[in-house]
């Protein structure tokens, strides 16, 4: 079957000269190159004045470019993709972050909610979410995977905040990972967020926000691991798309040895979590999470995690 | 030419954190550079008190649910020496010029059609400037900082 998507390894948090980072924007952009980036967003804190060259630089070496800047206040750090404005960010008050996520969207672009559960002052002050969320039906996203500085980010948490916030009801959160790069050496854990996007873009951006928004991603570690769903209608769904009630098998597909050695999968729904095998009929609730483990299903061996697969009834687009 | 469009300095004490100070500027020409310098020093706070590791302690405790030895120990350690941190944000007549999120002590900034990192690409204009230092955080009993704006013209 001919897919109608190409899957982009794409790295959405990333910082330059422009705030904290090491390194100058074209510099940056190799590096994450290197490591194999097709699609990278720029969002330094509270700086919007790398973008025109970010994205010049991206167009020259063919990587898909997302503006954009990391709204870091002293009471959390909010993520705007497409924000190319520079955010006045001292009165943002903790028992109001919604005005972020408002300003945000009033201008087309996306809430990633970054880092939520990490350190802060005085370790690292302003790092720590101290904003009280009361309505989370404005975020976009979460950073399910901060790895700029893993031991002090509890992304264990965040994901098992994540699930239990679709059991909730609120299906339309997606999942990156978010390298929130600076320029360093790696950290040696490299959690790469694959966004399927499609063939052919006018606006390559702007596709590659709507793959986000959409729920098109998977995130791994490092290499692409393919874990889609066949439907009862025999068609084959990626995360984010709609798949009709009734049985679903899980279909894996990995390049060369990307795929461990000792693979165990879980499906999170609304109601469960249980162990599930490829190919073998499953029923899930509401939605489906697939994880992909290595040996053991704990934080630790976690080599994959979809975006919600979505079941039942219509949710809005 | 060069001249002097604003000068201050002050000190901040231990402690001080989260908080905004600004300085509003009335700029009476078009200059076709605005430099700002900032310096503030120490920069590193080399060694933290009993006081200060209690507060890392339940900082880490209450931010990310961490109380197990020696991972909190080694993460307090590893903190220092931790950075007094302040940055300097502008705001110019018509629209933020921008920010310069860094701990570095030592601020040599530009604003015009060619600033520095952090700062758009716009010429400058006569009128109201805000220049806000955020300060994220004073470790050590006294902070010293200072800040020049100057303005710069061709003659
Ligand atoms: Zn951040
Ligand atoms: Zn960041």
């Amino acid at each position: 079957m001919k897919q109608d998507y190409e899957w982009y390894n794409a790295q959405l948090h990333n910082h330059t000269c422009h705030s904290d980072g090491r390194a100058s924007v074209a510099k940056t952009i190799d590096l994450l190159r290197e490591r194999g980036a097709q699609v990278l967003a720029l969002t330094d804190h509270n700086a919007a004045s790398g973008n025109e060259e970010f994205l010049k630089c991206c167009a020259e070496r063919g990587v898909i470019g997302i503006r954009g800047n990391e709204i870091s206040t002293y009471f959390g750090h909010v993520v705007g993709l497409g924000l190319e404005e520079y955010v006045d960010w001292r009165y943002m008050r903790p028992d109001d972050p919604e005005s972020i996520f408002d300003l945000i969207h009033e201008r087309g672009g996306l809430c990633g909610y970054a880092h939520p559960i990490r350190i802060g002052y005085p370790l690292v002050p302003g790092c720590s979410w101290l904003f009280r969320i009361h309505d989370y039906s404005r975020i976009d996203y979460y950073e399910i995977l901060n790895t700029g500085d893993y031991l002090r980010s509890r992304n264990d948490m965040v994901i098992e905040e994540w699930i239990g916030k679709l059991r909730e009801g609120l299906l339309h959160l997606g999942a990156v990972s978010a390298l929130d790069y600076h320029g360093r050496p790696w950290h040696g854990h490299e959690y790469v967020t694959w966004l399927a996007l499609p063939h052919r873009m006018e606006n390559p951006e702007k596709s590659a926000m709507e793959a986000i928004r959409r729920q098109n991603m998977i995130v791994c570690k490092d290499r692409l691991i393919e874990l889609n769903l066949v439907g009862s209608d025999g068609k084959e769904y990626i995360p984010g798309e709609r798949v009709p009630d009734g049985p679903v098998r899980l279909r894996v597909r990995a390049e060369g040895d990307a795929l461990p050695a000792r693979p165990v999968y879980h499906a999170d729904d609304a109601d469960s979590r249980r162990e599930i095998r490829p190919d073998v009929p499953f029923e899930a609730k509401g939605f489906a999470v697939v994880r992909l483990f290595d040996g053991q299903a704990d934080f630790d061996h976690l080599v994959a995690i979809t975006n919600p697969f979505h079941f039942g009834g219509r949710r809005e687009q | 030419m060069r001249s002097t469009l604003f000068k201050t300095n002050g000190v901040f004490y231990r402690d001080t954190y989260y908080a905004h100070v600004s300085f509003l500027v009335e700029v009476r020409a078009a200059y076709r550079a605005i430099e700002i310098s900032f310096r503030y020093d120490p920069l590193f706070c080399e060694s933290a008190d009993e006081r200060q590791r209690e507060e890392m302690r339940q900082a880490l405790a209450e931010q990310i649910y961490r109380t197990d030895e020696p991972f909190v120990t080694e993460c307090m350690d590893r903190a220092y020496p931790i950075k007094n941190g302040i940055t300097v944000a502008v705001r110019g007549p018509e629209q933020w010029l921008g920010e310069h999120h860094a701990y570095t002590g030592h601020e040599e900034l530009v604003l015009g059609e060619r600033p520095s990192p952090g700062f758009f690409a716009v010429p400058n204009r006569e009128g109201q400037y805000e220049f806000v230092l955020h300060v994220f955080g004073i470790y050590t009993p006294e902070c010293r900082y200072s800040l020049e704006i100057v303005g710069v013209n061709e003659e």
